[in-house]
This record gives C-alpha cells, sequence and structure tokens, in this order.
C-alpha cells in the first residue's frame, strides 16, 4: 500500500501520531449532538507543542447525488490554550469518543491522502501503551481535497474519484452516507475501513 | 513581547495625546481592539457562561477568548486564528454574540521610545463609554523585569492612575513570562466594568 502510494503521490511523506477528540454541543431536543467540532493534538507531545491544538468543524455534507465523493464544509483554527478542556467545556462541548491516529501523509497535487491507523484507550484518561489497544488491524485511508467555500467542486471530486480509482483492489472508495448511522452512536471502530472522504 | 498596562482615565483623548505630544511622543498609526461578549441561549444559560472574544490590531490574524472566572489564572482562555470566529459561529445555538453588548475601543497609537501607548475612545453603540489607555513597554516580557519602570512610566504622565496597579503588577509568584493573553485580560477587566457605567 505504501509503495503504491509512493508510486503514485508527490516525493515524501510526513509521519504524524495525533490525539483526536471529537466533541459536540447538544442542543437538540434531548440534548441530542448537533454540531460536532473536533480537537486535535499530538500524541505524547514534546513540551513546544504541548498546549497546541486544532479545532476543527466539519459540518453537514452537500446533499448532492451525482458528485462522486462526500462534499462537507471544514473550518479549522489553531489554538493554543493551557487548559484546553476546560475551555471546551465551557464552551458548552462534551466529548463524544477520542481516538489516535498514526499514519502518513502524502500529498499528490492538492489532493491530501492520509494513511491512519487508529487505537483507542482501554481506561479514558489514561494513555499509557498499556492501555491503548488497536481498533483493528485495518488502515484508515482518508483522501480529501481543500477548496475555497462555495467554488466549483466538480473537477476535484472526479480529480479524487480518479485517484481514488488507481489505489484499487486495496482501497476501494465508496460513498456511504456513514454520518447518519455512526455520528450519534459515535464509535469509531464502526467507521473502520477504507471509506470515503470528502474534498474539505 | 511586550508588556502592557491598561487604565481607564477620564480626561478626553486630546488631552491624553497632547499630554503624549509634549512628552515627546510621535503619532505612528491607528489601532482598534473590540470585546465582544458571547452569551448563551436561554436553555443554556446554567451550563455555559459568557465568553469574551477580543481582538487587537497589535495582533491581527489572533482571536483571544477568555472565560471570566473569579481571577485570570482561573479563567479558561485561548489564543485562537481567526478561524475561531467561524466555528463560534456554527455554534449559535448555545452561545451567540451580544452585538448590543460590543466594545469597540479606537484610537491612536503613539511611541515614545521603547513604549508603545495607545490611546482610544470606548463606544458601545454608538454611546461613549469612557476613554482608555493602553501602555505597552516592548523591550521586555517579564513582568517583574520592569514593573518599577513601568510605575515610574505611568507615575509621569498618568500620576494619579500610578497606584492602580494591573494585577499581574502585584503578584508575588516569581518571574512569569507575560503573555498577550494578560493583555486582553486587562481590557476584558475593563470593557466589564465600563459596560455597567451609563
Amino acid at each position: 500500500m505504501e509503495r503504491r502510494l509512493a508510486g503514485l503521490c508527490d516525493p515524501g511523506s510526513e509521519d504524524f501520531h495525533e490525539h483526536e477528540m471529537s466533541f459536540s454541543l447538544r442542543t437538540g431536543v434531548n440534548m441530542s449532538p448537533d454540531v460536532s467540532i473536533k480537537i486535535r493534538r499530538r500524541f505524547k507531545p514534546d513540551i513546544v507543542f504541548h498546549n497546541q491544538w486544532l479545532f476543527r468543524y466539519i459540518g453537514v455534507p452537500e446533499p448532492d447525488a451525482k458528485c462522486p465523493v462526500i462534499v462537507r464544509k471544514v473550518i479549522n483554527s489553531i489554538c493554543y490554550s493551557q487548559d484546553c478542556m476546560t475551555f471546551a467545556k465551557t464552551l458548552g462541548l462534551r466529548m463524544d469518543y477520542e481516538y489516535m491516529a498514526k499514519g502518513k501523509l502524502w500529498t499528490k497535487g492538492n489532493i491530501k491522502i492520509a494513511t491512519n491507523i487508529l487505537s483507542r484507550t482501554e481506561r479514558p484518561g489514561q494513555y499509557d501503551p498499556a492501555s491503548i489497544k488497536p481498533v483493528s488491524d485495518s488502515v484508515l485511508v482518508e483522501i480529501s481535497c481543500a477548496l475555497p467555500e462555495s467554488a466549483e467542486y466538480t473537477m476535484a471530486a472526479k480529480q479524487i474519484r480518479d485517484f481514488a480509482d488507481q489505489l484499487m483492489p486495496l482501497v476501494c472508495m465508496e460513498k456511504v452516507d456513514y454520518w447518519r448511522k455512526y455520528c450519534s452512536t459515535g464509535t469509531v471502530a464502526s467507521q473502520l475501513g477504507p471509506i470515503p472522504v470528502p474534498p474539505m | 513581547m511586550g508588556i502592557s498596562w491598561v487604565l481607564e482615565v477620564d480626561q478626553s483623548v486630546k488631552s491624553v495625546e497632547r499630554l503624549l505630544e509634549t512628552n515627546g511622543a510621535e503619532k505612528i498609526g491607528p489601532f482598534t481592539v473590540d470585546v465582544t461578549p458571547y452569551i448563551p441561549t436561554a436553555q443554556h444559560s446554567i451550563d455555559i457562561p459568557q465568553n469574551y472574544v477580543v481582538h487587537h490590531t497589535k495582533f491581527p490574524q489572533t482571536t483571544f477568548s477568555i472565560i471570566p472566572g473569579e481571577n485570570f489564572k482561573k479563567s479558561p482562555k485561548a489564543v485562537c486564528d481567526r478561524g475561531f470566529d467561524l466555528i463560534l459561529s456554527k455554534m449559535r445555538n448555545g452561545t451567540t454574540p451580544d452585538l448590543h453588548g460590543k466594545i469597540e475601543i479606537s484610537g491612536g497609537e503613539y511611541r515614545l521610545e521603547d513604549f508603545v501607548v495607545r490611546v482610544g475612545t470606548a463606544v458601545q453603540g454608538t454611546t461613549v463609554k469612557g476613554i482608555v489607555v493602553e501602555v505597552d513597554f516592548e523591550p521586555c516580557a517579564v513582568v517583574a523585569q520592569c514593573k518599577e519602570l513601568m510605575t515610574e512610566f505611568i507615575k509621569t504622565i498618568f500620576a494619579k492612575y500610578a497606584d492602580n496597579r494591573p494585577d499581574i503588577f502585584n503578584s508575588n509568584e516569581g518571574p512569569q513570562n507575560y503573555t498577550p493573553l494578560d493583555t486582553m485580560w486587562q481590557y476584558v477587566t475593563i470593557v466589564s466594568k465600563l459596560r455597567k457605567k451609563t
């Protein structure tokens, strides 16, 4: 898989190991989550990066049946906070699930390809190697492309589709309505396997 | 870099500017600081506290967010880029900007050797709430190293406010790095006082 990517992508790749927590603002009926915000940081960060966080808002997908990939709105914000957890809590955000992702990031033009091996902790709040267990032995492949807001996305969507097709049969990208099924249960495990990722 | 002392003065902008110019300061440009409170929607009035979002022209790409607690240390706070404003607007079901309560401080920036002094009028909507002065000593980042110097500066120019030092100047916890958040905290404290004033 890695060799295939190395052949297809721009030279060089970047390793990452991050800890992602998914929060949501529960304002709907029955306190159902309606806005979800992902907060990410380097896992086991060294002092320099210890308090640097990435806030990411991911909107609902565009209802476009013809488009071969999922299109969602994304807003990123780099954030520095000494007590990010308290800060998020006072904003009204509550955590749904968390996981650790380790992998490599590749690029091909403006397409971003990330391979993720996911793991999670068995005891929430404890991140020592003993309690961290892999979620499964699959690799989650994210293929995405960022475009300006309200830009025409058909071209980029086709590019992503074409790129993903070259990874067959290792990765089969399908357009699944995964958010409908899994958003509320909030388990990362069910999202595993090669899933399509929209242009961001 | 830079340590700021923010104070509210009860003289006109003109007289402060004249005072600075007679002491040899030069005008270097305009500045704006805006402080917007984000208030929780009715159903969340208990679990979400009020949040202040501050922008400052010295840090044009940055958004500061402070949720005031009893003191600076205990207030959750963060420094973000401007994307954070957009994320906050997505959370409007839980917290909304209180545009009537927004206070904008705008005016001129003066340089007097290593000091930068910002003099601005605080305006809420169309009402003038007061005059705010920020004295920024740029070469230093540790309060303990320069608080005497800054006190002396304030004594020379704004004599009657010299005793009213910001909390961080009175802290005895040993030398600590000063961050722009400390400046924003001073603005938030002053603005919440100004809002109560009629």
